[in-house]
């Protein structure tokens, strides 16, 4: 009795193949020669076979629908939570905005759904000489690469009047800033206006090729060119 | 041997959508989600009482998911994690039910609210002590049976039974996602399986006071 008590211990194990051969060789053999415990055994098995047939529960028909929705409200409550820390970060990276003095700047018109960027500054990096002479080829604004699918489309419901928005890029391309230079300032069309910053995505300006902090005049339901 | 090539296998399938899933892509989420939403609700729906409960809690799964992805670096699984949190969900809801909600759950109370008028109590079915459970359990109406005996055996056994017997995770997988080490998880599989066969196999009168006594 006692040898079969430990074999039966080694049952679960055995049944999970969580044993070594040497083990499973003395397990097998046993119960090819002991009649009770080849019984217990077949019991073991067939509960785990048992439970193993019950499968999954079926779920409620709105299931998926209703966690998709939840994480979508997530989602969009860290947006949010995302927006109202804006302020905070324009207070540490506004600093000086070294424009380049000499030739006006460059401009670049993008034409993406209704939006136009129409003016675009680079900040020269405090490191390098500030040259008259310094020709604007090697410099470039930021560049409006895409609006991604944000919260709505990507025109700005402002009835007749184009909303013209001044957006500071950071050198990683993401917007860290704006203002309203014309167009409606109500608390609708700068949320709106933000939803939509929120999911631009810059190339950042660059300084012979290094990516600096810029600037982009943008008009959103209209057309402009300037520059 | 088996063991590690799928557990490297299901790391290097997660790779790519762990990476996605931080970076807040939508689709990559909506794949988790696909993936996961069925094994979790049917684990949640066991371990609770309450159907709707468990579908309840499998929403803020996901949402706790969704929330903590920022700081997953992969010390673990995916897999591993968000079985953590479900099962992290459920006990803080037993522990909450024990609180709020002291009376008694009567055995006979139905689980599944498909069977409504098929209470399917052991002692009405004919055991032949010859039958097998396995046998037995082919025929679909015993599968209440067993879903009844499971809802019988207490936690952490029947969590543990689930995720070794149903999902099929390997005992360091499920020692992981219950945070406990490879010997609990052997002693609860021994204690669980153990209760949930003599349940199965008693006769109706003993089958309950064992389920009064677990």
């Amino acid at each position: 009795m006692n040898g079969c008590d430990e074999m039966q211990a080694g049952f679960t194990e055995y049944l999970d193949g969580q044993l070594n051969g040497r083990e499973m060789q003395e397990i097998s053999a046993h119960l090819n020669a002991c009649r009770d415990c080849a019984r217990e055994w077949d019991t073991l098995r067939s509960t785990k076979m048992a439970l193993a047939e019950l499968g999954p529960v079926p779920e409620p028909q709105d299931l998926l629908l209703r966690i998709r929705v939840a994480v979508s409200q997530e989602r969009a409550r860290s947006r949010r939570k995302w927006a109202e820390g804006w302020t905070l970060v324009w207070k540490n990276t506004v600093g000086p905005f070294l424009l380049q003095a000499s030739a006006g700047f460059a401009s670049a018109v993008l034409l993406l759904g209704t939006v136009v960027v129409l003016v675009t500054m680079f900040a020269q990096p405090e490191s390098a000489q500030a040259s008259k002479d310094e020709p604007l080829g090697m410099a470039t604004g930021p560049r409006l690469l895409y609006l991604s699918s944000g919260a709505g489309a990507n025109d700005i419901e402002t009835g007749s009047q184009p909303v013209v928005v001044e957006a500071y890029v950071n050198d990683e391309g993401e917007v860290y800033d704006y203002r309203i230079l014309s167009g409606p300032t109500d608390a609708a069309t700068r949320s709106e206006v933000e939803n939509l910053l929120l999911f631009s995505v810059f190339e950042p300006a660059k300084f012979f090729g290094q990516p600096v902090r810029g600037l982009a005049v943008l008009s959103f339901s209209g057309v402009s060119v300037r520059g | 041997m088996g063991n590690i090539a799928s557990a490297l296998a299901l790391r290097s399938e997660e790779a790519a959508p762990i990476a996605e899933l931080r970076s807040g892509s939508e689709e990559a989420f909506a794949w988790l989600i696909e993936r996961y939403h069925q094994p979790i609700y049917s684990l949640l729906a066991r371990t609770l009482q309450d159907r709707s409960e468990a579908a309840d809690l499998t929403q803020e799964v996901f949402v706790k998911v969704f929330r903590g992805i920022g700081g997953f670096h992969g010390e673990s699984s995916l897999r591993t994690w968000i079985y953590r949190i479900a099962l992290r969900e459920a006990s803080n809801q037993r522990r909450w039910w024990m609180r709020h909600k002291q009376q008694e759950v009567p055995i006979e109370q139905e689980i599944a609210a498909g069977h409504a008028g098929n209470r399917v109590v052991l002692g009405d079915t004919l055991v032949d002590p010859g039958e097998s459970p396995f046998e037995m359990a082919a025929h679909a109406e015993t599968k209440a049976r067993v879903e009844w005996a499971l809802n019988q055996v207490p936690e952490p056994y029947r969590t543990t039974l689930i995720l070794r017997d149903i999902e099929g995770f390997v005992y360091e997988e499920v020692a992981e996602m219950q945070g406990v080490n490879l010997g609990t998880v052997k002693s609860r599989l021994v204690r669980g399986r153990a209760m949930l066969k003599a349940l199965l196999t008693a006769p109706a009168a003993e089958a309950r006071s064992l389920a009064l006594a677990g």
